[in-house]
């Protein structure tokens, strides 16, 4: 399926990449998009992305509910004017029959309020399971975009569920002779177990801590990649901190607000530096980005 | 010849949110720039799906109608040389009116004589006025939020396509960078192609062979339909949700329905928890048997037909099932733990930094419903004190916590919990009570206990948010302050319960005091006179009335609430003009006296009669004295008689003209003059004992503004 899924978008034009080497929440905080959707250039990329949600651990007892799973992540800038049709013509390549199922474009306004970033797009619903999340950038680390990018983040396991027909994501089979569970079965109990009951609170904070300071001072060395590493970094410790039940409400907004603020001086110092590098990835383009023509009508 | 329109505004799926209102909007655009455009048609209407949001109007006629207009032209004086020969200015007037020079005629006007013209206005074809309305009606939608896609505008989703139409021709309509044209798009999975609308009268049935059902009310009635006969199927009948059914209806363009089943062993938790894992994300309906008790059924409306209905069923089974087991999960957690547990772990939720924790909220509310009780509902002191203990648990459950669309439930879920260990029946109904109301027409606390309860709750959330300094300005309010003091101006006002909050929530900052947590903003008051001050407006004071009521002893507002009826009363009556000439009296004089000359003046009532030299001033000292008894008297009542003590205030009036008439007040002899203006204060403190009657007119009926 993944394969397909490489095939399918590298023949649409995309760069195919490989996962960040860091611990994130979901493909957006990989600079590929991060980064990448701010400004004028144009970029298309594709690449899996492993996501970990410490909160969403069930200690591999729940059906389809991990913290940590695979997305397929595609990012289209400009976003194309049949990029739907596109997208659902992907979901028959890799062998989804659309006609015998219930698919569903359900409102979703998506918002990373630790990136600073929002869009307006849909949950895509396969018979009732979301599959995939499809946004429509419209702010990245508070700063407005233009052109508009879209983002397609495909839920690997659970459609890779449909496509073989099992319930639970334990079932999967991973390569002709290894489920799901033989792989990480063991990987997700202890995780769970440690987002739950044994990380250290104080250490975690100490870390927030620490690399949220690590981060102004790489950002006020004109570091913009490694300063953005220590976001995301931030941003993950969070994670954990808030699955241990250590942050209150109100601590919440402000902790958030706090990871917002350094994603958002990181956006503003990559839109500095593209400036100043003179777009290179704009090549042939009008500035401000190709204007998207009205779909031709296809058949 | 009449013809037909039709306008397609083709998108990608719209929010089912926001289709009702565009097309509403869309109707009302269309019927008013007809109008206005004076086209005459016959019927109007819109029609939408997720994919689209159509207009349809019938018997538009082929032009605009005409009009005869009168348009003023410039002085005659001007327009005519001293030959009666027409200038430059006629002609130039004539012509851009389009009527020949001879045709102007005169009109007199205070100003002068004008030229005037009669222009006859044959109106354009419909064709060539129709496209910029189009455009604009497209345009106008507002939605309450919009995105970009590419740079031609914003809207609530892209827009890829546009219809127009009248009778066979499209018309020449731009919007969104998009030509309008004949084609159009069916059902994404029953039929994904491009094809052409040949007419507008053939616009439905053709959408309706490529699965397309476009009429929202007929969807509507087939959603229904469809959801009654698959709840039947198993025996059942579906819980009535009309509100689901307006959603579900605007997320489909072909609409059938798949009954699914969940396992039994599910139907242990509580139905609301089981019935919110339903509704809230996967819009199943759930089914309930005659008896009301849940089947382990339910229905999911599918966008499409055909084959699939197997794999579809079982896709959402696995679905439902992954956030049942998340709510049995997050139950059986909770109940291994207990509320008492739960209660000892809110000490680990902050509240707000700079109040401590929920745990501390508890015990508070602990004090403070139990004060409440004592005033009002001496028995229910138990019942309430024990739910005021474990009202807040479930803030510590897992079910809320998970943030999940279980968090939704909170309240309802700790009443749950709280039932489930055995608590007693008026513990469980306080928990589920005490979150009510949470809007202005939401339904009040039914139990007592609950409502004093309920009270308790907001009354610290506004009397900790003012510590915190939390501000409400403008539109805002971010920690729901102004919603909690409504809650309670409504509470009191309809359950008619008397309650002087400003004296409670003085007795809850002294709690705080004790825990150490220190005065944050002051205007408290100001906050809590409008929050009375709006509850009243509702029921009808007008605003003058209120501010005179609400200028002396706020606190109470079914209290306020009775003085502002009896003065409402009063003022529709001609005995209200000499209360109010008796009280203007007293109080514009004491308004020129210099503050030592009343300040000097001490306790007059407190003294005997013969301290006041003239018969006048005794006079009016004894009959104040014997009014001022007698609203005292009155107003130690659970209900004061207020009409009887304005009565007592308008028997004033005589002896208050025989004092100004006998007495000159600001004498030369500064004992004398302090005495006097020490009597009048002290009448004019008997009738603010009701309200500040400056803040009136005098008039009766009259409303200031």
């Amino acid at each position: 399926m993944l394969l397909r899924l490489e095939q399918f978008w590298s023949d649409q034009g995309c760069v195919l990449l490989q996962p960040y080497s860091s611990e994130v929440g979901a493909g957006t905080f990989n600079p590929a998009t991060f980064f990448r959707v701010l400004g004028p250039e144009p970029w298309k990329a594709a690449y899996v992305e492993p996501s970990r949600r410490p909160k969403d651990g069930r200690y591999g007892e729940n059906p389809n509910r991990l913290q940590h799973f695979y997305q397929y992540q595609v990012v289209l800038k400009p976003s194309p004017p049949d990029v739907l049709e596109i997208y659902l013509e992907s979901l028959r390549h890799i062998g989804i029959d659309l006609a015998k199922h219930d698919v569903r474009f359900v409102e979703d306004d998506w918002e990373s309020p630790t990136l600073g970033a929002w869009g307006l797009g849909w949950e895509v619903w396969l018979d009732g399971q979301e599959i995939t999340q499809f946004t429509y950038f419209q702010q990245s680390g508070g700063f407005d975009l233009e052109p508009i990018s879209a983002e397609i983040t495909y839920g690997i396991e659970r459609i890779a569920c449909y496509l073989q027909g099992v319930e639970r994501i334990m079932d999967l089979r991973w390569s002709n002779d290894m489920r799901w569970d033989e792989l990480f079965l063991r990987s997700e109990v202890e995780w769970s177990t440690f987002n739950f009951e044994q990380s250290d609170p104080g250490l975690l904070s100490e870390l927030f801590e620490k690399f949220e300071k690590e981060a102004e001072r790489l950002f006020k060395a004109g570091l913009v990649l490694p300063g953005y590493d220590c976001v995301i970094k931030c941003s993950h410790l969070f994670n954990l901190l808030e699955a241990r039940g250590a942050i209150s409400v109100t601590e919440r907004v402000g902790t958030i607000a706090r990871v917002r603020k350094l994603a958002r001086r990181a956006a503003g110092a990559y839109l500095k530096q593209r400036e100043e590098m003179g777009y290179p990835l704009l090549k042939g383009a009008a500035p401000g980005g190709a204007v998207a023509l009205p779909e031709t009508p296809r058949g | 010849m009449a013809e037909t329109l039709l306008l397609e505004i083709g998108c990608e799926e719209l929010p089912a949110g926001v289709i009702d209102p565009a097309l509403l909007a869309l109707e009302s655009s269309a019927r008013e720039g007809l109008k206005s455009a004076r086209m005459a048609f016959r019927s109007l209407r819109a029609a939408g799906t997720p994919r689209r949001l159509a207009l349809i109007v019938e018997g538009v006629a082929d032009r605009q109608e005409e009009q005869l207009r009168e348009v003023m032209g410039p002085a005659v004086r001007v327009g005519f040389d001293a030959n009666g020969s027409p200038t430059n200015a006629a002609r130039g007037f004539a012509k851009g009116a389009g009527v020949p020079v001879e045709s102007l005629t005169r009109v007199t006007t205070p100003k002068g004589e004008y030229l005037l013209a009669r222009v006859h206005d044959t109106g354009k074809p419909s064709r060539e006025v129709l496209p910029a309305l189009l455009a604009a009606w497209i345009k106008g939608l507002a939605f309450p939020k919009t995105m970009h896609w590419n740079s031609t505008g914003r809207f609530s989703r892209p827009v890829r396509w546009i219809v127009a139409l009248l009778g066979n021709d499209v018309l020449p309509v731009q919007a969104f960078g998009i030509e309008a044209g004949r084609r159009t798009r069916g059902h994404r999975t029953i039929a994904p192609v491009w094809f052409d609308i040949a007419s507008p009268e053939r616009y439905a049935a053709e959408l309706l062979t490529h699965g397309v059902v476009v009429d929202r009310g007929e969807r509507r009635a087939r959603v229904s339909e469809l959801v009654r006969e698959a709840a039947a199927s198993c025996g059942g009948t579906a819980v009535p949700d009309p509100e689901l059914v307006d959603e579900v209806t605007n997320l489909v363009e072909w609409p059938e329905a798949v009954l699914g089943r969940f396992e039994e062993r599910f139907l242990a938790l509580p139905r609301p928890v089981v019935v919110t894992a339903m509704r809230a994300h996967q819009r199943y309906f759930a089914v309930e048997a005659e008896s009301a008790r849940l089947l382990p059924h339910y229905v999911a409306i599918r966008n499409g037909r055909g084959e699939g209905a197997q794999s579809i069923r079982r896709g959402t089974e696995m679905v439902l099932r992954a956030r049942l087991e998340d709510a049995r999960f997050y139950w059986e957690n909770d109940r291994k733990v207990g509320l008492e547990g739960k209660v000892r772990e809110l000490s680990g939720i902050v509240w707000h930094e700079k109040l401590g924790s929920i745990h501390d909220r508890t015990l508070r509310l602990e004090r403070l419903a139990g004060e409440l009780a004592r005033a009002i509902a001496p028995k229910s002191v138990g019942v309430v004190t024990r739910a005021a203990h474990l009202c807040k648990a479930d803030l510590a459950t897992e079910m809320i916590r998970s943030g999940k669309e279980f968090a939704a439930l909170e309240g309802i879920v700790g009443a749950e919990y709280a039932a489930a260990q055995g608590e007693a029946a008026e513990v469980v109904s306080a928990i589920r009570d005490h979150i009510r109301p949470q809007g202005p027409d939401d339904p009040l606390p039914e139990s007592v206990e609950g409502t004093l309860l309920a009270l308790a709750d907001r009354l610290d959330v506004i009397v900790g948010g003012f510590r915190a300094g939390l501000e409400v300005s403008g539109s805002q309010d971010p920690y729901g302050l102004r919603r909690a003091g409504n809650g309670i101006v409504r509470i009191l006002l309809e359950k008619g319960i008397r309650l002087d909050v400003e004296a409670q929530a003085r007795w809850l900052g002294s709690l705080y005091d004790q825990a150490g947590i220190p005065e944050g903003l002051s205007g408290f008051v100001e906050f809590w006179v409008q929050r009375v001050a709006n509850g009243l407006e509702g029921r009808g004071v007008p605003y003058d009335t209120s501010a005179a009521v609400l200028a002396v002893r706020p606190g109470d507002p079914l209290d306020a609430l009775a003085r502002a009826k009896a003065i409402e009363e009063i003022r529709q009556t001609t005995d209200f003009e000499g209360l109010m000439i008796g009280y203007r009296r007293v109080a514009n004089i004491l308004k020129t006296a210099s503050p030592e000359d009343i300040a000097g003046s001490d306790q007059p009532l407190a003294e005997r009669a013969e301290a006041f030299g003239d018969k006048v001033e005794s006079d009016l000292h004894l009959a104040t004295k014997i009014a001022r008894q007698a609203v005292e008297t009155h107003l130690q009542a659970q209900a004061p008689d207020y009409p009887a003590i304005l009565r007592h205030l308008l028997e004033l009036r005589p002896t208050i003209d025989r004092f100004f008439e006998a007495v000159m007040v600001m004498s030369d002899d500064v004992s004398a003059r302090r005495r006097r203006l020490g009597l009048l204060e002290a009448v004019r403190q008997t009738f603010i004992r009701i309200a500040e009657f400056s803040a009136l007119p005098i008039a009766p009926g009259q409303k200031s503004v």
